[in-house]
């Protein structure tokens, strides 16, 4: 079994978070919901806690080499998935940096701004997540599902702390349609869970993968079930707003954390 | 392809499972720690020793497993610092001093190849015995191996006595599906 490594955890769980967040935080302002006098002082926060998110990340992923001072030699061979990472995470945090200066001097985020960000956070999860593709010693990860199960992941948690972000700043349009979201994506990775368990299940081959039973239900249950419980009755009008954003985004994390552990369990090389 | 490709043809009827090629190499080359170079694994069984099939038709035979040195080696490719590469005797090394010790190699690597060095924390790896068989001399795993059943040779020399044992033999190299074109060969 690979070593279940805590800093690839919180590098993975804290990308995640953050190319999610910008994307659907971007399409929030896209939509025009929130109101010019909340926007501003909302984005300079959360591109704050967006550059964070990304800081920690790398911290995290450098603290797993073996030689952590050397990490500038990882952007030697530009064509390695490990040095497209360092690239990818570069480029937003300088997007993210210009968006919180931006905001810092009270002037709105352009659209143009929230586009190619969320072109580089896409570009991000996909070299994120070839990383795994191309480890052709663990069958269980190299295999294309964990693209979309990279994606899927972002796009559950990025809505999430949109969901807690809508209700927080009171946005009266915000509650029922932000339910309706938060459900499609539970329901979209509940698909991707499902198209992951297949693959493990049929799909790899050579090797003997350990049984996860306890942390599927847990995952499936706290991370899965229990976040499209929540975003159904608050679409049903049956649970408060904030109360059940935070309660959904606390559940979304806990669940991805197990989803991470689960999948570097089965990381069993040839 | 390098214009010289070194390679080796292991005969798994003849390997007896001693592993006398691991501790040879293992001291020779004071591999640290829980770190091996070269190993021996049970065909058909992950415990070691472990018999497969059934009475009277039992089978107990053996693959010694070290560095391919592939012709178009996936850790080379994927290697962020360009540290593992590949010298013009086909060989696959590691350069110690520019290693990050990300381990990444191990992940796209099929056979398990590339092992951290615990105390130097970057990556070492078969070498093939460059020292050695640049002076004409032979690999210690093939020297110290009592049941002779590994042959080290040039596989880019078609008239090599190792190229030409392996078409005679049918000799076919490990997970050949990845792509990588293996040095190593097993009868």
């Amino acid at each position: 079994m690979a070593e279940i490594n805590l800093s690839l955890i919180v590098f993975t769980l804290l990308i995640g978070l953050c190319t999610g967040t910008f994307i659907f935080y971007g399409l929030w302002q896209f939509s025009g919901i929130p109101s010019e006098e909340t926007s501003p002082k909302s984005s300079h926060r959360v591109m704050l806690l967006l550059l964070i998110f990304l800081g920690v990340a790398l911290l995290a992923s450098a603290t797993h080499l073996g030689k952590t001072f050397r990490f500038l030699n990882a952007f030697r061979n530009p064509g390695s998935m490990i040095a497209q990472e360092g690239i990818w995470s570069i480029a937003l945090g300088v997007i993210l940096l210009i968006a919180f200066f931006l905001t810092f001097k009270g002037q709105k985020v352009p659209k143009v701004l929230y586009a190619v960000g969320g072109l580089v956070s896409c570009g991000l999860l996909l070299v994120c997540s070839l990383v795994y593709v191309r480890a052709l010693g663990f069958p269980a990860w190299s295999n294309g599902v964990t693209i979309v199960y990279y994606f899927g992941s972002a796009a559950l948690l990025g809505v999430a702390v949109v969901y807690a972000l809508s209700v927080q700043h009171a946005e009266k349009a915000a509650g029922k349609m932000m339910a309706s979201v938060a459900l499609t994506a539970v329901f979209v990775q509940i698909v991707v869970t499902l198209a992951f368990a297949l693959h493990l299940q049929f799909g790899v081959m050579y090797v003997n993968l350990p049984s996860t039973v306890v942390l599927d239900i847990l995952r499936w249950g706290i991370g899965l079930l229990a976040p499209a419980i929540i975003a159904y009755l608050a679409w049903l009008g049956k649970i408060k707003g904030k109360s059940a954003a935070w309660s959904f985004l606390t559940c979304v994390i806990v669940g991805e954390v197990f989803s991470r552990l689960i999948f570097f369990m089965q990381g069993v090389h040839l | 392809m390098s214009a010289k490709q070194y390679g080796m043809l292991i005969d798994t009827t003849r390997c007896v499972g001693c592993q006398t090629c691991v501790v040879s190499c293992k001291i020779n080359y004071q591999v640290p720690e829980e770190a091996y170079w070269s190993s021996v694994e049970t065909i058909g069984s992950e415990v070691m020793y472990q018999p497969t099939g059934k009475y009277p038709h039992p089978v107990l035979a053996f693959r010694p497993r070290l560095c391919n040195h592939c012709t178009d080696p996936v850790c080379v490719k994927n290697c962020p610092t360009g540290a593992m590469h590949k010298d013009e005797n086909g060989i696959v090394s590691v350069s110690q001093e520019v290693c990050i010790g990300c381990q990444y190699c191990v992940w796209v690597c099929p056979y398990n190849a590339p092992k951290l060095d615990t105390v130097q924390n970057v990556m070492s790896k078969c070498t093939f015995c460059q020292g050695r068989t640049t002076k004409g001399e032979k690999p210690y795993c093939v020297e110290s191996c009592p049941a002779e059943a590994r042959i080290f040779g040039l596989i880019s020399d078609p008239h090599s006595e190792i190229s030409r044992l392996i078409s005679a033999k049918h000799a076919q190299p490990l997970l050949p599906h990845f792509g990588t074109v293996p040095s190593v060969y097993y009868v």
